[in-house]
């Protein structure tokens, strides 16, 4: 790195302390952040978690130092990232409540809790149990909206692919979900 | 409603934060990423951390199913904490954010009586060793890891060995850091505000490269590609740790440090208020083109993305950009704004390079002086964000003098 890009890598990220990114991080960074942050918030529906997992995957990056120029689909690479690192928090924290201190407290009533963040985070604890790539699917078609296509483009596959494991993706959940009280048939 | 529209709906509860949320989040993981490195870890450790609770708790149930007689007052002393146990979503969302959870400022220390007498802080061990100049080194600066954060001052780093200046919890660690850097940490002065010193104990010459904290400052040395070496001045390699590591907060370190230089360099200074050259910002013709932030807001300093009073900015500019030359606000715009500046590609005559080829001033290695950033500085500011930099002859500083320093004693 010669003393002149160094500085004009600085210049250009607005000389912040400390570390230097590189140009192209940088356009990595602002380009992807958003679609990485809003899964992680969708899946953790947390402001810290979502930042923690948005923070942990650029880091992976920045500490593995794969050239971004070498990424065949950063975008893909960084939402599986970002779905896989959301459901393992999502799977510790169910893991979490079910050991706490925990059958002591079994026997005391469970203080109210919203029904539908009840509902919505035994759903996600179900996808989390899902095959990563029927999760990776199926957030991107109910969370994000996307389409078949758009789907298909984006995780390098076929728009048949996607239909099929949408299909089977959603006929897994309705099972696991079944013996939950209140989940709509 | 069907299976798939029920699917939908619960899956777009949080799928659509608002567009502030995202770019505050967005500002805050770049701060963790670019700024401090023990923040920057923090999150993964925070994950990996959830992890390993997991086992710590399948033991903790283990314990529980054996000591049956204790799970009884256990149950008790949960109860009474019960109510306050579970936070909702709803509670999580509303409370502070990370990063301002993180900034808040640590809650004020309770008042001492005066017959209470304050204890000396100093470290348990601290070791200082001189390097001679031409040392050669991948990264020149120095580190306080307290338990509230990191107080630190980066002179160089180089490309083999980013993230370098470090230090583990409780010590204060650092090398290639000339003397005038130790007091700049230890009494959070700038170097501006540093004056008097003997050549050895002082950061002077032509400008190289990088800077502390993200400025360009001017350090006679030399380069191979890979390290550097300071060219005459004398520098230290610094190690000292606190009495109790997991407790020590930066302010007692930056204590500690203070205690340690005036014990082992014998350092003896006076403050005074001096005038020294320096920008005003104003708004320039035409008026801001900022947007005003109505209400609450979190501060972000990184020029690409800012959102902050004028005030700030002010300081932003002089901290990060400006070598620490003062930078006063002038704007008498009230409240924050919103901004966005880019800085590169400099101002026509005004960037890296440019003095070879564009007629700016460049000295040594290839950075521009203050003045040509300031002059950058001044054009994108004008283009972009409606403000402009002015130069002020004599602005009013506290400075410290220094009136006596010596060499320091052996370890």
């Amino acid at each position: 790195m010669s003393i002149v890009s160094s500085f004009e890598e600085r210049m250009a990220v607005g000389a912040v302390a400390g570390k230097i990114f590189s140009a192209e991080f940088e356009r990595m960074f602002e380009e992807h952040h958003d679609l990485v942050y809003r899964t992680a918030y969708g899946v953790t529906a947390s402001v810290e978690d979502a930042e923690d997992v948005a923070q942990t995957i650029f880091l992976q990056i920045l500490q593995r130092e794969i050239p971004v120029s070498s990424m065949e689909n950063p975008a893909g690479y960084l939402y599986r990232s970002a779905v896989n690192i959301s459901l393992t928090l999502v799977r510790s924290r169910a893991r979490r409540i079910s050991t706490t201190a925990g059958e002591i407290l079994a026997s005391r009533p469970t203080p109210a809790a919203d029904p539908a963040e009840e509902e919505r985070r035994k759903l996600y604890e179900a996808i989390s149990s899902l095959p990563a790539k029927m999760a990776e699917i199926l957030i991107l078609r109910y969370q994000h909206d996307f389409s078949d296509a758009r789907i298909a483009k984006m995780l390098g596959t076929s728009r048949g692919v996607i239909a099929v494991t949408l299909y089977r993706a959603r006929a897994r959940l309705k099972k696991m979900l079944r013996a939950s009280p209140g989940e709509e048939q | 409603m069907n299976f798939e529209q029920s699917l939908h709906r619960k899956m777009r509860q949080f799928a659509e934060p608002a567009q502030r949320q995202v770019d505050a989040a967005r500002d805050r993981v770049r701060q963790r990423l670019i700024g401090d490195p023990s923040s920057v870890y923090e999150g993964f450790i925070k994950l990996v951390d959830r992890q390993t609770s997991i086992r710590h708790r399948l033991s903790l149930r283990l314990v529980a199913v054996i000591a049956v007689a204790s799970a009884v007052l256990l149950a008790q002393q949960i109860a009474t904490r019960w109510p306050a146990q579970p936070e909702t979503i709803q509670e999580k969302l509303s409370s502070p954010s990370v990063a301002e959870r993180r900034t808040a400022l640590p809650p004020a220390a309770p008042q001492e009586t005066p017959a209470a007498p304050r204890p000396r802080l100093e470290f348990a061990a601290a070791s200082i060793r001189i390097m001679p100049p031409k040392t050669m080194m991948t990264s020149a600066g120095l580190a306080c890891h307290g338990r509230d954060g990191v107080k630190r001052a980066v002179l160089i780093i180089t490309s083999d060995a980013q993230g370098a200046v470090t230090a583990p919890q409780g010590r204060c660690v650092g090398q290639g850091i000339f003397l005038s850097t130790l007091i700049e940490i230890a009494y959070g002065v700038t170097p501006r505000q540093l004056a008097s010193g003997t050549g050895w104990a002082k950061t002077s010459g032509t400008v190289l490269e990088f800077g502390r904290g993200g400025n360009f400052v001017g350090l006679p040395a030399q380069w191979n590609g890979n390290q550097i070496g300071w060219f005459s001045n004398e520098s230290f390699q610094i190690e000292a740790v606190a009495e109790d590591p997991s407790t020590a907060t930066v302010a007692q370190l930056q204590q500690m440090l203070r205690n340690m230089i005036e014990d082992r360099f014998q350092l003896r200074f006076h403050r005074e208020r001096r005038e020294i050259p320096g920008y005003s910002l104003v708004v320039a013709e035409g008026g801001p083109k900022m947007n005003p932030i109505p209400g609450e807001y979190v501060e972000s300093l990184v020029t690409s993305n800012g959102k902050s009073t004028m005030e700030q900015l002010a300081r932003t500019l002089s901290s990060f950009l400006l070598d620490e030359v003062p930078v006063l606000d002038k704007t008498g715009l009230k409240g924050a704004y919103e901004y966005h500046l880019a800085l590169w590609p400099p101002a026509p005559g005004t960037g890296p390079g440019a003095g070879a080829n564009g007629g700016g001033t460049l000295r040594g290695g290839g950075a521009p002086a203050a003045e040509d950033r300031a002059k950058n500085l001044s054009a994108r500011m004008e283009e972009q964000l409606g403000l402009r930099l002015q130069e002020e002859k004599a602005i009013s500083v506290e400075v410290l003098v220094i009136d006596q320093v010596e060499r320091p004693s052996p370890n």
